[in-house]
């Protein structure tokens, strides 16, 4: 007759691996907590540099820049602007609008890369005010010199209609109107 | 079997909570790759990423393009897609082998001038487009990150392993329009990179001069072509701002919807494709809020900052003026005072008390400084500087970095003063000796054969080998001290000394180490005739005694001789001593001068003043009233003093005086003097006398 307080040893090798397992487990549980809680160490910045052998679509680039060149370069010599023409342009006002007193305009010219001149255009029903500045030529643009008109050459508060106008000896253009409130 | 189940079922539950733990340990997957959702057309790059020149060294720039190129195509052998060799078709076009990959490429670079606000200038020189790269980034305070980015978007150089000559000539795109050639004056590698560094610093310097501007709304175009349209975006930093004047397009979502790719027709890719490069090459292009790069740090002797000092080899209570430069690599200016003031924060351990806290640090021991200028801007750098002061002797790594308390610790960047504190130590190496007669030092002077009672001005010097800068005053100044027993008393103390153990303190102010102090002072030679051997040594007095070299001064004391040899005697009418007389048949009442020369054959050189005055005294028996006492006698047993003011051992001496024939009493006498030394003694006696008659 067996005994019924008496465990077979598989059963107790079973809880024990049992014990062994819930022990190990909560251990390693407690350890990744304590590590993710412990905030009293400043951070260390991570400053990456990427050392890897470029990827495919790296060294593509590279022929597909080589491609860009030949098709600029073709394109240049194909194109010969015609003689008297002057190419129509349309000037981008980057910004428009009434800061610190004042109606402060910028503005870019897209289509060419040259020295010009800009004038921009207030307009409000039949009244106007207009500003000249140069048109230069930055990093990969035309661009105007910015437009600073202070209030008081702004003959009354409200809205007013800005245009930005684009002229050189081989270009020209008008922008887009933009709505400025001056106040 | 059911019992079983359940065994298998707790044993499946408890794998499950192990599996879970370590599943939970584990950290999180790496994010997942860059996507166009991503990216922020008014925030492309922050201030702190793209003006920090500090973030790679030349070094690291040639390991990272020796990375992106591992094989340089230099001589075109690879095919081409046209089915032509690389060389062939790269000379079709007018770009000829052999191809110079940027990690190899070199070129000779001009001198530029510096520019405040800009750049500092360059030094010409042939260099590496690494060196160039890094040169520039450092010159125009612009990260060589960009400038590498830039040459990538531009012309793909980075990558390229047969880079065409036309590539370099307009690396960064500077001064090339999308709908133009580029322009010839900014032609060439070196110039297109200093070019465009140095228009970024431009645009930075004078944000209200260009055409997009930070902290409003901007319209921004998708494509050259206007027809594509554009948005407005609200552009939130200095640096988007650059990039949008130096590449006035933002990608559109087509673009962005094929990140690495093509989108459509009105798509535009320079800015895209610049963020995500930087992203995928150096990680993200957003700063945490606060962060910091150290610059540079010094350490001198105050606050002057004239001279260096170490930080090491400290000695309890030395002072250190430190300092440090750091720039505001993150996204908020940094502000002094106010709720919001950055101050240099302790740690390993955070917050750790240093032991190098100054009364100076008036935050607390944990704080040792805040900010120098008033505020600093993302991009710009601030300067911290605060003494340490040495206290506890061992090595100490002293690490600290920035906090805005109540805010935010900044991220540990490493930064140090590692410095050593070493316990004080005290030695000194025996120069010369020397002994004079007196202060003035023109007469040197024999320690022997000295009488008691002599005084004679010794001196020595000494080279301090310790650690420790010698004082003559303050808290433990140096002295001379008696030794041979440490601290005795000497026999040969002079009523100039600081007390019977200590001679004298030190000549010079401060004597540091390696330099020489001097010691001087009176030696009385002691009362006792003898031998004596007087060590010397010095002592820091509250703190130690230093080492003993045994320097001494040898003394011999002798016992005073008084002796005297007659030379002359003379008798005259007056003491104009030009009519001898004789000193017999004298009238009562005459007068005879009368003198003598004596030598000193002794030892005691005769004084006529002073503690011990030689005067002349009557003899059989000694110290007799004499019957021929003048009025002008110092009494009726010394008729006169020494006429010289000293004579020494072998000099002649004189001595001079009246004598006058007593009243009432005739006859012959001998008037028997010799010499005695007030207070000391009477001279031998070598019986001379003068033979006296009165009628």
């Amino acid at each position: 007759m067996k005994n019924p307080k008496r465990m077979p040893s598989k059963k107790v090798l079973l809880i024990a691996l049992l014990v062994v397992i819930l022990l190990a487990g909560a251990f390693i549980f407690m350890q990744s907590r304590r590590n993710s809680t412990a905030s009293t160490s400043v951070d260390q910045p991570v400053e990456k540099i990427d050392l890897s052998p470029p990827t495919d679509a790296e060294k593509q680039e590279a022929d597909a820049r080589k491609e860009i060149i030949v098709k600029e370069q073709e394109s240049q010599n194909q194109s010969q602007p015609t003689p008297g023409a002057k190419k129509a342009v349309k000037p981008i006002m980057t910004t428009a609008g009434f800061y610190d007193n004042q109606v402060e305009v910028s503005a870019f010219v897209p289509e060419v890369y040259e020295q010009g001149t800009c004038t921009l255009t207030l307009t409000k029903g039949t009244a106007k005010v207009t500003k000249q500045t140069a048109g230069v030529k930055d990093a990969t643009t035309t661009r105007c010199e910015n437009f600073v008109i202070p209030r008081k050459d702004i003959p009354s508060a409200g809205i007013w209609s800005a245009v930005v106008a684009y002229t050189s000896a081989t270009a020209n253009g008008s922008s887009e109107a933009k709505n400025v409130e001056v106040k | 079997m059911t019992s079983f189940i359940s065994k298998k079922s707790l044993l499946f539950l408890a794998s499950l909570l192990f599996f879970g733990a370590i599943l939970t340990a584990l950290p999180s997957p790496k994010a997942s790759a860059l996507s166009g959702g991503e990216f922020q057309a008014g925030r492309i790059m922050d201030d702190g990423v793209f003006f920090n020149p500090n973030n790679m060294s030349v070094q690291q720039i040639q390991e990272f393009l020796n990375a992106k190129v591992p094989v340089c195509d230099t001589n075109g052998t690879q095919m081409h897609s046209s089915g032509m060799t690389r060389a062939a078709y790269g000379a079709s076009k007018g770009y000829p082998a052999p191809f110079i990959c940027l990690k190899d490429y070199r070129q000779d670079t001009t001198n530029k001038s510096a520019e405040a606000g800009l750049c500092n200038g360059h030094t010409a020189g042939n260099k590496s487009a690494a060196q160039i790269i890094g040169e520039v980034a450092n010159s125009c305070g612009v990260s060589p990150k960009v400038l590498l980015v830039l040459l990538q978007k531009e012309q793909s150089l980075v990558t390229d392993d047969w880079p065409w000559s036309v590539q370099y000539r307009s690396a960064t795109g500077y001064g090339c329009p999308d709908t133009a050639p580029c322009d010839a004056e900014y032609y060439g590698f070196f110039n297109q990179v200093y070019a465009a560094a140095r228009q970024f610093k431009v645009y930075a310097k004078n944000p209200a001069s260009y055409n997009y501007r930070s902290l409003r709304d901007n319209f921004i175009l998708y494509n050259p072509n206007t027809a594509c349209g554009g948005s407005n975006i609200y552009i939130q930093n200095q640096a988007t701002a650059g990039l949008y004047v130096y590449t006035p397009y933002q990608p559109n979502q087509a673009a962005l919807n094929n990140l690495y790719g093509s989108g459509d027709g009105c798509s535009a890719y320079g800015n895209r494709n610049f963020w995500r490069m930087f992203n995928d090459w150096f990680g993200s292009t957003h700063v945490p809020n606060y962060s910091w790069q150290p610059v540079g740090q010094y350490a001198y002797t105050d606050e002057t900052k004239t001279t260096g000092k170490a930080t090491t080899n400290l000695l309890p209570g030395d002072r250190v003026y430190v300092g440090f430069q750091a720039r505001n690599t993150g996204n908020v200016t940094w502000q002094r005072d106010g709720a919001e003031a950055i101050k240099v924060g302790t740690i390993n351990p955070l917050d750790r008390h240093s032991s190098f806290c100054d009364p100076s640090w008036g935050y607390g021991c944990n704080r040792p400084a805040t900010m120098k200028e008033a505020s600093v801007a993302p991009g710009q750098i601030g300067t911290f500087e605060f003494w340490m002061k040495a206290r506890d002797i061992g090595t100490h790594p002293e690490r600290f970095t920035l906090i805005i308390d109540g805010q935010s610790w900044f991220p540990d960047m490493g930064l140090q003063f590692y410095s050593t504190v070493t316990p004080p130590t005290y030695s000194w190496q025996f120069v010369n000796q020397y002994a004079y007669t007196d202060e003035t030092k023109t007469t040197g002077k024999g320690t022997n054969g000295l009488l008691p009672g002599d005084r004679i001005y010794v001196g020595f010097q000494a080279r301090n080998t310790g650690n420790v800068t010698w004082q003559r005053d303050g808290a433990n100044p140096i002295h001379v001290g008696m030794t041979q027993p440490t601290d005795r008393s000497s026999p040969a103390y002079d009523a100039t000394w600081m007390g019977t153990n200590r001679p004298a303190k030190m000549k010079e102010a401060s004597v540091a180490p390696g330099q020489i102090g001097t010691f001087e002072f009176w030696m009385k030679a002691p009362r006792n005739t003898g031998n004596y051997l007087e060590y010397y040594s010095l002592v820091a007095e509250g703190a130690t005694w230093m080492n003993d070299p045994k320097m001494n001064f040898s003394m011999t004391i002798d016992q005073p001789h008084y002796t005297w040899q007659l030379v002359n005697q003379y008798a005259y009418t007056d003491e104009t001593k030009t009519t001898g007389k004789g000193t017999t048949n004298l009238n009562s009442g005459d007068r005879v001068y009368v003198g003598f020369q004596a030598r000193n054959t002794g030892n005691v050189t005769w004084k006529r003043d002073g503690a011990n005055p030689v005067n002349v005294g009557m003899t059989h028996p000694t110290d007799r009233l004499s019957s021929y006492f003048d009025g002008s006698w110092l009494g009726q047993n010394r008729p006169t003093r020494l006429v010289e003011a000293s004579v020494a051992p072998g000099q002649i001496g004189t001595f001079e005086f009246w004598m006058k024939a007593p009243p009432n009493k005739p006859g012959v006498s001998l008037e028997y003097f010799s010499l005695v030394s007030e207070g000391a003694a009477w001279f031998v006696d070598p019986q001379l006398n003068f033979y006296m008659s009165a009628k």
